[in-house]
Order: C-alpha cells, then sequence, then structure tokens
C-alpha cells in the first residue's frame, strides 16, 4: 500500500477556518485512504472537521499530509489542488 | 377556557401586530441542565440509538434549514450549515460519544455535552479570535442535539406543533427566521425590541409579536389556549368562550380587509387632490420581491444587506454578495433598489469581527463606524454592488452617519472603488448616494450632509432612541419611545427643511412610515417618499389616497405647534378617524 508524505502551504488569508475545513472533510468523505495532517507538533485525522479547525493553522502555516491506502496518490492530488486554490475562495 | 380559572390579561411591549388565537408553548432558550446518570449494561444499544436518532434528526433539520437559505439566495449562511452538517459526522464526535457509552456506561446526553464542553474549552483556549468563535458554533450544534435527546426540552421553533403561540425568554432572529407562520401563530418574549431583527423578521413573516412579558407570567397557561392581540400587545389568559369569539371575528375581519387592501393595491399612491408620493417597500430577503411587486410597490427604499449573513457568522465574500445583488437587481425588473451597507452592532447581528466587547454598542463602533475601520469588508461590498449595478437602477445608502467627515471618506473610497470595478474611465458608473439620519448631529447638520449626497433617508427608530436617549428594551423607560415625541416631529421637519438647502430629497423608512397615522403628517411635512415593510404597503397605499396634500400640510403645522406626545397622538388618531374609512381602522396599532 503506498504511503504518501508531503508538505504544503495554507494560503487563505484567514488559515485553515470553517470553510477550507469544510472543503477538505467533504472532498476526503469518498476517499479510502487515512489521512492526516501535521501542523508543528499536532497530527491529526484529516476527516475530523473539527481536528483540522483545532490546529488553528494560519496563513502561510506549513502541513504535512500523510495519505496511506489504495487511493493514495488520487488522495494527495485531490489535496495539494485544493490548498493550491485556496479552497476555491474568492478573496475579500 | 379553563372552568374555574379566571380570564386574565397581560400587558406587553407590540412588535408585530395581529391576532392570534392558540395554545401556549414554551420554547426553551437557555441552557438546559444535564442530568447525568448511570445505566446498565443492556442499556448500552438503546443509548447508541438514542444518540444516532438525535444526530440523524439534527441532520435533518440543517439540511432542510440550508435548502430554506439557498433558496433566499444566502449562499453563506447555508455554507455555514455545511459546515454545522460536517461536524455532526465528526468521528471526533460521534465516536468518542459511543465509545464512551460503552466503556462508562452513563447516559448519553452526559457523555455528549463532557465531550462537546471539552472541545469548546479547547477552541476558547486559542489565541486566535477566529478560531475561538468556533467553540460557540460547537455549543449552536450541540444544543440541537441535546434538544433530541433531552425529552420535551427545547426544540426548534419550526418543530413545533401547529397552532402555537410560542414564548420565552427571549426571540432570536434566526428563531424567526425559522418559524412557520402556518404552525407558529405567535410569539412572545421578556426581551426584545421593536427594532431587534427578531421584530423584523418577525413582521416580515405576519407573525404577531408582543415583548416585555415575562415568561413567569405565563407558565401557569402553558398548554392552554391564550389570544394574543399584537395591535396593542395584550395577551389574554383562560379566555372565556365569549372573549375567543370575538377575536375570531376580528380575525377574520383582519383577514378579509387585508385581502381588500391586497385587491386595491395596483391602484397609484396619489393623495385625493392628486400629489403623488413614492412608496416604496423595506426588504430583508430576495423572496419578498415578488410580493413586493405584487403590492404594487415602485421600488425598495431600504434593502437591509446585513441578512445576508443571518447566522450570525464571517463577512459573505465578494463575489457570494455580486451573486446575491445580482439576483435581486434581475428580481427587481427594472424598479429601483436602494441598499443599505452592512448596518451591524448595537442589538443587530453581533459578528466575529466584532471581537471587543464593548459596554455600551449604541453609542459605540457600529454600522458605517465599523464599516470605515474594517474597509476591506466594506471596499469589498462597494465592489460587489458597483459590479452588480450595471443590471439596474441602484442606489446606496450608509447607516448611521453622524458626521459629515463620515461621508465624506465613504466619497473616497468609492471612488477607489470605481477606479478597480471599471478600469475604463467611460465604462464609469455614478449611483446616486444616500445617508441614513438616524442620529441627532445628523439632524442638525442635514443641510451639510444633503450638499454631499443625492438622499437623506430618516431612521425613526434609531433617531428615537437617540434623541430621547432612551433604551427601547428597558421596560422601565420605553414609554417614552414612541414617535410621537415633539422632539421627533421637530426633527423630521428640520431635516426636510435642510434637505431642501442642501438640494436632497427626503425618505422616511422607519417604523413610522408603516402607521397610516403618519401618513398626512410625513406628506404634509414634505417627506418625498415612504418606504415601508412589505406587509404595510397595501394600508399605506390606501391611506395616501385618502389624504388630501393641503390638509396633510394644514395637520403637520398643527402638530408642530403641540407640545406633548399625548396630544399628538389624539390630533392623528382623530385624523385618522377622519380620513380612513372605518373599517380599517382596526388595522392600525392602538
Amino acid at each position: 500500500m503506498p504511503r504518501l508524505v508531503q508538505k504544503v502551504k495554507v494560503k487563505n488569508s484567514q488559515g485553515l477556518h470553517t470553510r477550507p475545513s469544510t472543503a477538505i472533510v467533504k472532498l476526503l468523505l469518498t476517499s479510502k485512504s487515512d489521512v492526516f495532517f501535521t501542523h508543528k507538533r499536532d497530527t491529526i485525522n484529516a476527516k475530523s472537521i473539527l481536528s483540522i479547525m483545532m490546529l488553528a493553522a494560519r496563513r502561510n502555516a506549513s502541513i504535512t499530509i500523510t495519505v496511506d491506502g489504495e487511493d493514495a496518490e488520487e488522495t494527495m492530488s485531490k489535496l495539494v489542488d485544493a490548498f493550491d486554490n485556496q479552497f476555491g475562495e474568492e478573496y475579500l | 377556557m379553563k372552568t374555574g380559572v379566571k380570564e386574565k390579561t397581560l400587558q406587553g411591549i407590540p412588535i408585530s401586530y395581529g391576532i392570534s388565537i392558540g395554545k401556549l408553548v414554551y420554547f426553551a432558550h437557555e441552557e438546559e441542565v444535564v442530568e447525568e446518570y448511570a445505566i446498565k449494561q443492556k442499556e448500552v444499544k438503546a443509548e447508541i440509538e438514542r444518540f444516532d436518532h438525535a444526530i440523524q434528526s439534527s441532520k435533518k433539520d440543517l439540511l432542510r434549514l440550508k435548502k430554506s437559505f439557498e433558496k433566499e439566495g444566502l449562499v453563506e449562511a447555508a455554507a455555514i450549515l455545511d459546515t454545522q452538517i460536517q461536524v455532526l459526522d465528526d468521528p471526533l464526535m460521534t465516536d468518542e460519544v459511543r465509545e464512551q457509552v460503552r466503556t462508562e456506561k452513563k447516559n448519553i446526553e452526559y457523555l455528549f455535552s463532557q465531550c462537546v464542553n471539552c472541545y469548546v474549552e479547547r477552541f476558547e483556549q486559542m489565541r486566535d479570535p477566529f478560531f475561538r468563535e468556533r467553540g460557540r458554533d460547537l455549543i449552536d450544534i450541540a444544543r440541537r442535539v441535546l434538544s433530541y435527546l433531552t425529552a420535551g426540552g427545547k426544540k426548534s421553533v419550526a418543530t413545533l406543533s401547529e397552532g402555537s403561540v410560542v414564548y420565552s425568554h427571549e426571540i432570536t432572529a434566526s428563531d424567526a427566521a425559522e418559524a412557520d407562520p402556518k404552525k407558529t401563530l405567535a410569539l412572545i418574549s421578556d426581551e426584545g425590541g421593536v427594532t431587534s431583527h427578531a421584530a423584523i423578521v418577525a413582521k416580515a413573516k405576519g407573525i404577531p409579536y408582543i415583548a416585555g412579558v415575562s415568561p413567569d407570567h405565563l407558565k401557569e397557561a402553558s398548554g392552554t389556549i391564550v389570544v394574543v392581540d399584537g395591535r396593542g400587545g395584550k395577551i389574554t389568559l383562560f379566555p372565556k368562550r365569549k372573549t375567543v369569539d370575538t377575536f375570531r371575528m376580528l380575525q377574520a375581519q383582519q383577514k378579509a380587509l387585508f385581502s381588500k387592501l391586497e385587491e386595491g393595491c395596483q391602484e397609484k399612491p396619489v393623495t385625493k387632490d392628486g400629489k403623488s408620493v413614492t412608496l416604496l417597500g423595506n426588504v430583508e430577503m430576495v423572496s419578498e420581491i415578488d410580493q413586493l411587486h405584487r403590492f404594487g410597490g415602485a421600488g425598495v427604499g431600504l434593502y437591509r444587506s446585513e441578512f445576508i449573513y443571518l447566522t450570525k457568522q464571517c463577512f459573505p465574500s465578494e463575489e457570494e454578495q455580486y451573486e446575491i445583488y445580482c439576483n435581486i437587481i434581475k428580481k427587481m425588473k427594472g424598479l429601483p433598489l436602494t441598499i443599505r451597507t452592512f448596518d451591524i452592532g448595537g442589538d443587530k447581528f453581533i459578528c466575529q469581527q466584532q471581537i471587543e466587547e464593548s459596554s455600551n454598542p449604541f453609542l459605540g463602533c457600529r454600522a458605517i463606524r465599523f464599516l470605515l475601520q474594517e474597509k476591506e469588508i466594506f471596499k469589498a461590498q462597494l465592489r460587489a454592488i458597483y459590479r452588480a449595478s450595471t443590471l439596474g437602477p441602484v442606489s446606496l445608502m450608509f447607516p448611521m452617519i453622524s458626521d459629515l467627515c463620515e461621508l465624506l471618506e465613504v466619497k473616497e473610497l468609492i471612488k477607489e472603488v470605481q477606479k478597480e470595478v471599471f478600469p475604463k474611465k467611460k465604462d464609469r458608473k455614478d449611483l446616486p448616494l444616500g445617508c441614513m439620519i438616524e442620529v441627532p448631529s445628523a439632524v442638525i447638520t442635514a443641510d451639510l450632509i444633503a450638499k454631499e449626497c443625492d438622499f437623506l433617508a430618516i431612521g425613526t427608530n434609531d433617531l428615537l432612541q437617540y434623541l430621547l436617549a432612551v433604551d427601547r428594551s428597558n421596560n422601565k423607560v420605553n414609554k417614552l419611545y414612541t414617535p410621537m415625541q415633539p422632539a421627533l416631529i421637530r426633527s423630521l421637519d428640520l431635516t426636510v427643511q435642510r434637505a431642501k438647502e442642501g438640494g436632497a430629497t427626503v425618505s422616511l423608512c422607519g417604523e413610522a412610515a408603516g402607521d397610516p397615522r403618519f401618513t398626512p403628517l410625513l406628506i404634509g411635512l414634505g417627506v418625498d417618499a415612504l418606504s415601508v415593510s412589505l406587509r404595510n404597503l397595501p394600508l399605506i397605499k390606501k391611506a395616501i389616497r385618502h389624504v388630501s396634500h393641503e390638509r396633510s400640510r394644514q395637520l403637520a403645522k398643527e402638530a408642530l405647534a403641540l407640545s406633548c406626545a399625548d396630544d399628538i397622538k389624539t390630533l392623528l388618531d382623530d385624523e385618522l378617524l377622519k380620513t380612513m374609512p372605518s373599517e380599517f381602522h382596526s388595522l392600525t396599532m392602538r
């Protein structure tokens, strides 16, 4: 089973707040892999919206994504894209 | 109608008029105390099922609400509910609680609220206020789930049984938004004022609402039939058969009158002697525009844009606003729309951006003051409006201008926004600009403000409160809070005179505009346009058609010469009796 690790940056101006967290959890609804985010010293289950929000990751925070499972590659690329395009957020 | 119990009348503050007869039901808002007790091994399964059922029911509620928000075009509010739905699915909440039932063998509501409290605490300890605020969301979600767990406990207003007269300590805007007028016949609360957002929503939905009545005084009649008369703020407990019959008749009469008014509402708002008055509607939701067309309104004089984030959450992005404004402008079908920029603070929604608690919110950083401090939020709104304005006639209005300098600063910002939205000078569009006149300093300097903008819109609700320094939600002093105050009538006169000097038109969009007793007075004072809640539009149109301009001017002179509110009230009441056909008298607030 592939296990992928990649670092991403939070680009959203308000960090991983409600909307990006919701977007992440929704995106992972169909994923068959285990997904974890590591921010500073915390590693959390990325399928838990509360856990993501409790990371309190702000703009420019660095997140290490770990994906472990049969669709790891697909899941990782979807996640990295989402981080890159700021979860589709339009900015104030 | 219980035997042996005496009929009893309670007096409250009338907020939204109309008559209702229904069953008195308590709506608990405050935190319920969650009991803790041990369960047996064999009960574990049932306890988990109870929990799963509560989660599923809460999810269904949220999905239903989300749909209704989407229908209203409230994209942001719908997105927030989406998040809440995800939280209900969060393994941290659900799996953990299920596991604890198995290991700790305690009742589920206790374990669930412990679990929630623990996360709320974690959120509250966060340094970033933005994340800290999420703790409150969690409490909101937990409340909903708990309501399904505690039998007979808190329910959503929407799930109350048909024919309910709902009473509570406080009715929030979202309670009122959730209330179904077919089921919730009336609202009664202890706290709350005429101009709170809950009141505005109740009025828009046509639900009678009375405030200033403590649940303690109603408790004894809980579950029995009561009569609510929103016109005068009276509640009759244990009504006699005769009382019920009288009110049923009144109710039927009013219904008939309203349909009669509706029939005549495509007529023009012109006085008997031919003076035409611009009659506009106050609107909170996109869906109300259909009603505006049906009632023959000439446009929207006040679109309360702050309703876009009804669920007290963060501000909608420029794109979301653009989408909403486009939608509403298209629905206007060419009629003019006046958008008031976000009016927040005071009794209006507290939003996460307003982290600082103020001990005196009405004198604090609200409305235009807030927008000028949070320029990015303000500019995003202005950009969205300017972009959408290519689709139809739009005016911009700014809340709570108290100093000319604020308007000048706004105009500078607008120049920047115009350059951003229309890079080519030839595409640049100027929208009519208006200022709300709702603080005494704006009345006094109305001539200066009028020179710098196109129209003034008097907001009588706030103006009255600032003019008399009276807190309208304080039962001990709110007797002073009546639009019949000579100080208010004189302020209206002053504003009209000074606006004319400055070359601006004057509209009035407070409560007084929707009260037919004021119609001749306002016409007589020289107010150019009235903007009223849609429910009152047919009635005010009728009122306009029954007065003469000449007599109105005389009436205004008489009113200005009177020295106390009671005398002005008598004058206006008598005038209404003389001008309006008697069948309409029962529709007005006493």
